[in-house]
């Protein structure tokens, strides 16, 4: 095993495979951020929904309610086969990459919502009340009062979430979205030892998900609310 | 749910989005399906485009037709849904004709035939395909491919592996995990030479023979009626042999006849263009087999569970108490674990381990990947445990001449699980979740029996929306009992009194 990777490895090495490799990391990145970027703006969405009181509104809370219970158990694999079956009739030029941030916004949508509302409810009701006391709108008790003081305890969870997500990805391999997972799977078609095609993969998501994941712990000592008062 | 059901619904309304003749020339552009990843049907040589044997055929239709050729990545599974989605105009990469595909999308005349014979090694000491007919062989198979169900009749007694891609075929067999190989020789002999070690053999004796032909949108008569007229030119000039024999170097086995040319149009089964219609009557029919496959989903959680437990227990309490060593051993795995995807993982394990002597199979390889996985979120979860466990309690218990596992049983778990319960649950949901990757190695949870099951009956949604319902059945099930569990056992979410 240890000849055969020496003896590839110069070939294994070269300019054209990393740079198809990079490229493919590129794909993982792009579907991560812009998957749980849309997720996040549909989860806050979501999660403010789900705090009116309007009777009017209450099929809507009861549909996003339904959303975040459902996406969050059902396995990605799932879903991402379900969105490709589903989306193509009705969309068939979309990418494979399209459909598969599709599903990841899906998902995302239902995590992050949960996150954002758990936030959302952590201001004490008594400061919605003062708000309202000071003849504030209900938008600007949201804007002014509720969201600046909710970051500070959305904003780690939501960073741990996209930093797991990046790895949950790989799934979308199956689909044949050439992502870092699927660009070892064809070097190793071609006849590449799999230590090398795999090994290469693992090295390109620890890059990504290990300083991501600091990031997301710094924020978590940095913002956590003090406890001295 | 809801949001499902619309689109659903949405889906059910959409026309057949099938292009006629008429359309296709006026834009002047003829899209083809054909596989990436198929030598000599179809791949990508050296200089990065696809080029094979479909490619060549492609390419003259296209000439006959006189618009220019669009060609269509698509992979084996995607053929018909491509199809059906109006992706494509025309679907190749070897599509067998069958009743069930017949029922979606229509077919050319017979463009080759597809004997199937046996691809094995000197391993086994076998000269006729019928002394395959034993239950110490193992018959690895693609997933899709209509062989594997035929094969159930004419081989019963041996086990079979099911993989997804014609490459994991052949190294399956490389690797020892299978012996042989019964599909259409010249499809897979290609991928051999990836394994010169391996003392190859071919059993050329046809087990029987299937026929192979163009797909085209389900009632696109025009286009249908226009290819069968180029085909049966290109049949009765040569040129179909002839570009056979340039890609494979060796003649058609079983050439199509005059008779199967006069007879092109007789086999569409008439209906079913228009509106896609749901039919949810073969997967309700399966529920019990999709179940089977659910009780599967739930070993491979609970096993990963408990053992995960036991390896981030032991990896919580070394971080926290153990040598300074030890505990930068711990981070370090803690850290490669966490860092890189569970599949992945699970990839080198089942695919790299063999080049060193070690072969596990599927479902061991899933179990002992996600474990080691599971292991390292569960060391940091239950560090959070053993940390909430004040030094004053352990040393009031050594006080108190309570043994190591005594204090462990009686002082440290009681603290941790009030603690980590409810992480500790949702992590279990977060594995029955996960089990589901093990589908892409060959394992028949429930996944995978939905794989199984929705590339014979190409009924991809249906499938899917049961099994999705089930996942949830599945999920809320387990969430509700672990919420009893702890309020009875563990007295989590029990308001205590103050005292």
């Amino acid at each position: 095993m240890i000849e055969r990777i020496i003896s590839e490895a110069p070939t294994f090495f070269s300019a054209a495979n990393l740079g198809f490799v990079l490229a493919a990391l590129g794909r993982t990145l792009f579907m991560t951020f812009v998957g749980c970027g849309l997720g996040f703006g549909i989860g806050l969405g979501l999660a403010v929904l789900r705090r009116t009181h309007a009777p009017m509104l209450a099929p809507a809370r009861w549909l996003a309610m339904l959303w975040v219970e459902t996406f969050r158990r059902i396995p990605f694999l799932v879903i991402l086969i379900m969105v490709l079956f589903g989306v193509q009739p009705l969309v068939p030029e979309i990418s494979l990459i399209g459909i598969a941030t599709i599903a990841v916004t899906l998902v995302a949508t239902a995590f992050l919502s949960e996150i954002i509302r758990a936030g959302l409810e952590s201001v004490p009701r008594a400061q919605v009340e003062g708000a309202a006391a000071m003849n504030f709108s209900a938008w600007q008790s949201f804007w002014l009062v509720v969201l600046p003081q909710s970051w500070r305890v959305i904003l780690p969870p939501a960073a741990a979430f996209m930093v797991m997500f990046i790895k949950d990805t790989s799934l979308a391999s199956h689909l044949g979205v050439v992502e870092l997972t699927f660009s070892g799977k064809i070097l190793v078609n071609r006849g590449s030892s799999p230590v090398l095609g795999y090994g290469i993969v693992l090295l390109g998501y620890f890059i990504l998900s290990w300083p991501l994941g600091r990031l997301a712990r710094y924020l978590e000592v940095r913002l956590a609310p003090s406890r001295n008062h | 749910m809801r949001v499902l059901f619309i689109l659903l619904l949405w889906l059910a309304a959409m026309p057949a989005a099938a292009r006629p003749m008429a359309e296709i020339a006026a834009s002047g552009e003829l899209r083809v399906g054909v596989n990436p990843n198929f030598p000599p049907m179809s791949s990508y040589g050296a200089d990065n485009t696809l080029g094979g044997f479909d490619v060549d055929v492609a390419r003259a239709l296209a000439g006959k037709l006189k618009v220019r050729l669009v060609l269509v990545p698509t992979e084996a599974a995607q053929r018909v849904p491509f199809l059906t989605a109006g992706r494509i105009d025309m679907s190749m990469g070897a599509l067998t004709i069958t009743p069930e595909r017949a029922a979606l999308i229509d077919f050319t005349m017979p463009l080759h035939s597809e004997a199937m014979g046996v691809i094995t090694t000197s391993r086994t000491n076998i000269t006729r395909w019928q002394e395959l007919d034993r239950a110490d062989i193992t018959i690895v198979n693609m997933r899709g491919n209509q062989s594997v169900e035929l094969l159930k009749e004419k081989l019963p007694k041996p086990q079979r592996l099911l993989v997804d891609g014609n490459a994991d075929t052949i190294r399956a067999i490389a690797q020892g995990r299978a012996d042989a190989l019964v599909e259409n020789v010249d499809f897979f002999l290609g991928f051999t030479r990836n394994y010169p070690e391996t003392q190859w053999k071919v059993l050329s004796d046809p087990i029987y023979v299937a026929w192979c032909a163009i797909g085209v949108g389900k009632g696109n008569d025009s286009l249908r009626i226009a290819l069968d007229t180029a085909l049966a030119g290109l049949h009765r000039d040569g040129t179909i042999l002839r570009l056979w024999e340039k890609h494979y170097n060796a003649p058609m086995t079983v050439p199509v006849s005059e008779a199967q040319i006069e007879d092109a149009g007789k086999n569409i089964v008439a209906g079913g263009s228009g509106a896609y219609r749901f039919d949810f009557s073969d997967v309700l029919g399966r529920v019990p087999y999709l179940l089977g496959g659910a009780v599967i989903s739930l070993q491979i959680a609970f096993l990963c569970f408990w053992l995960g437990a036991a390896i981030g227990l032991a990896g919580a309490i070394g971080k926290l108490y153990g040598p300074a060593p030890l505990a930068k051993a711990i981070n370090v795995y803690v850290q490669g674990f966490t860092n890189t995807p569970a599949l992945v993982q699970i990839f080198l394990l089942y695919y790299a381990l063999p080049d060193a002597g070690v072969m596990l199979g599927a479902f061991t390889a899933v179990v002992i990947g996600l474990t080691l996985n599971a292991g390292a979120y569960l060391t940091e979860i239950l560090r959070a445990g053993v940390a909430s466990v004040r030094r004053a309690e352990i040393e009031a218990a050594q006080v108190l001449g309570l043994s190591r596992l005594g204090i462990l049983r009686h002082v440290m778990l009681p603290h941790i699980l009030q603690t980590v319960y409810k992480p500790l649950a949702n992590f279990f949901i977060i594995l029955i979740l996960g089990s589901s990757m093990a589908a892409l190695f060959g394992v028949e949870e429930l996944t995978g029996r939905a794989i199984n099951i929705s590339t014979v009956n190409l009924r991809t949604i249906e499938t899917f929306s049961v099994v999705a319902l089930i996942y949830i059945g599945l999920t809320l099930i387990a969430s509700a009992t672990l919420a009893v569990i702890g309020r009875h056992w563990f007295r989590i979410g029990v308001k205590r009194v103050a005292a």
